[in-house]
């Protein structure tokens, strides 16, 4: 499983890196929004974690990006912002969870444990319906999640 | 002469005169010697700049590099598990090489305010570790010579560092400066008590001599916001800071009380509308406006008569959400005043507080068309709205 950390400031990074190797995931991070949106695309990682306020990429840019791949990425944003307005259009363009920091590092390894496990689920689930598209079909459970 | 020309000529034959005068003294300097003097001064002005920016350029590069070395070691101490593996031996050497290498201030501090940054973003075990961190790399030491320091920017830095690396063995030199003559050192010395014992740090407002500010309020009522209210506590020492000699302490219990809505100390406030200071008058209407009851409003009118004109309008906001029909004969009143404000104010209790209120602005309105009736065609809006 691989994690993607986008944050602007690299100790936190490093932090959120030791904590995910620890939990078993391979790690990538970056801290600049241009070379994050080329890692989703290019190494596609299963979760990616991030800011809102990245360098070099608008507010939402990378959740979007994210939720528009062919395949199923999970995004978690952990972040300094906790206005209302910016946590509801987070969860609008598709993010799995907002955490807003301090953040507890055994509680965002185990929300994210949770969240992997549901997207397996629904693979599993997908693969055992052959006749239906897969993609549809985790599209839609996507959705019922939503 | 140039004067005489001032007084008779144009503008254009001053500018001329100038010129003139100018270009009669300048050919003395332009020999051989003046131009040698002068571009050795140039050079060595030159010389000087390009010494300057190298300097700077070489100190500010020092400290980057240094900052980065700082930076790399500070991971690669995360990185050998010190976030969650503290008693680990090879980890503490590590540590204490890495604290040894820390002996300039510009690293010591970068350090710190690396770790106070860190700390921020996390929650739980990581910031534990991270105060250990703080405390083992020889930092709080560094933190605790600042609060010795005459200049008060660095005693205040010092005071915040302690209490945001959560040093509670530290109270106690913190407590100290809770009444510090400057303003920045005893902000952040209450601000720290607070930070590290919750609503039992309020004890300072006993002994303070100084004037809370405003600022200084809204930080501490802001740090309070992160503990559960301690109800005995407060209902405990609220009465005797609303007898403190000190206004802006009667002023901040006040706010503190509206804030958690103890209305066990409704009648303390009441007392405070006989203070001479008329901005605790003013804190208390306020404040009386969320801690209202029944008696509320008869206390507000008795104290009406003998208020200032701005407090008075604050009373009869109040009275806006507070008053009942009993205060109809004290509005009615009101309605004969000076001030059309107060008139405007007072129908809008009146509007407010009953029907019959209501039915008296339209017989009055009736009767006196101007102002009363536009008063009375404002207030009925305003209600519909």
């Amino acid at each position: 499983m691989k994690v993607l950390i986008i944050d602007n400031h690299p100790l936190m990074i490093k932090t959120l890196e030791i904590k995910m190797r620890k939990e078993g995931y391979d790690v990538l991070s970056c801290t600049d929004g241009k070379d994050a949106i080329q890692r989703i695309t290019n190494e596609h990682p299963d979760v990616v974690i991030t800011e809102v306020m990245i360098p070099n990429c608008s507010d939402f840019e990378i959740i979007s990006i994210s939720k528009k791949l062919d395949y199923n990425v999970i995004v978690v944003v952990v972040s300094v912002i906790g206005v209302e307005k910016i946590i509801t259009e987070a969860y609008e363009l598709g993010a799995d969870d907002y955490i807003v920091k301090p953040v507890n590092l055994n509680l965002l390894a185990i929300r994210i444990k949770r969240l992997l496990k549901t997207k397996q689920q629904m693979e599993l689930l997908a693969k055992s319906i052959p006749a239906i598209n897969r993609k549809t079909v985790l599209q839609q459970l996507a959705d019922i999640n939503q | 002469m140039i004067s005489d020309i001032f007084e008779t000529d144009t503008p254009l034959l001053v500018y001329k005169a100038y010129y003139i005068e100018i270009a009669s003294v300048f050919p003395k300097f332009i020999n051989q010697d003046y131009l040698m003097i002068c571009i050795k001064a140039l050079l060595f002005i030159m010389f000087l700049i390009i010494i300057a920016t190298f300097v700077t350029l070489y100190l500010k590069k020092r400290d980057f590099i240094f900052k980065h070395h700082i930076n790399r070691k500070l991971k690669a101490l995360i990185i050998t598990g010190i976030l969650d593996h503290k008693e680990d031996e090879t980890s503490n050497v590590q540590i204490k090489n890495f604290g040894k290498s820390l002996d300039k201030p510009v690293l010591s501090q970068f350090t710190i305010d690396e770790l106070i940054i860190i700390k921020g973003s996390l929650l739980g075990e990581s910031v534990d570790n991270i105060c250990w961190l703080y405390v083992e790399l020889g930092l709080k030491n560094i933190s605790l010579k600042k609060l010795s320091s005459p200049l008060w920017y660095v005693k205040a830095r010092g005071i915040q560092e302690l209490y945001l690396m959560e040093q509670s063995d530290m109270l106690k030199r913190i407590y100290k400066n809770v009444n510090d003559k400057n303003e920045f050192v005893r902000m952040e010395a209450q601000v720290g008590i607070i930070h590290l014992t919750g609503f039992e740090g309020l004890r300072f407002l006993n002994v303070i001599d100084y004037v809370l500010t405003d600022w200084q309020q809204i930080k501490l009522l802001e740090r309070l916001r992160t503990f559960d209210m301690s109800y005995e506590f407060l209902s405990e020492n609220i009465p005797k800071w609303l007898k403190s000699t000190n206004y802006s302490v009667i002023l901040f219990t006040i706010k503190l009380a509206e804030d958690y809505q103890l209305y066990g100390v409704h009648d303390h406030i009441i007392k405070c509308l006989e203070s001479p200071n008329e901005l605790v008058r003013n804190q208390a209407v306020k404040a009386l406006n969320t801690l209202a009851d029944e008696s509320t409003a008869k206390i507000l009118s008795h104290f009406y008569p003998s208020e200032t004109y701005l407090n008075k309008l604050n009373i009869l906001q109040c009275l806006e959400n507070i008053a009942t029909q009993k205060q109809i004969g004290f509005l009615a009143g009101l309605m004969e005043d000076k001030s059309d404000t107060i008139k405007l104010r007072a129908a809008k209790v009146l509007g407010k507080c009953s029907s019959e209120g209501l039915s008296l602005l339209a017989k009055m309105g009736a009767l006196q068309a101007d102002p009363y009736e536009r008063i009375y065609q404002h207030v009925k809006f305003e209600l519909t709205r």
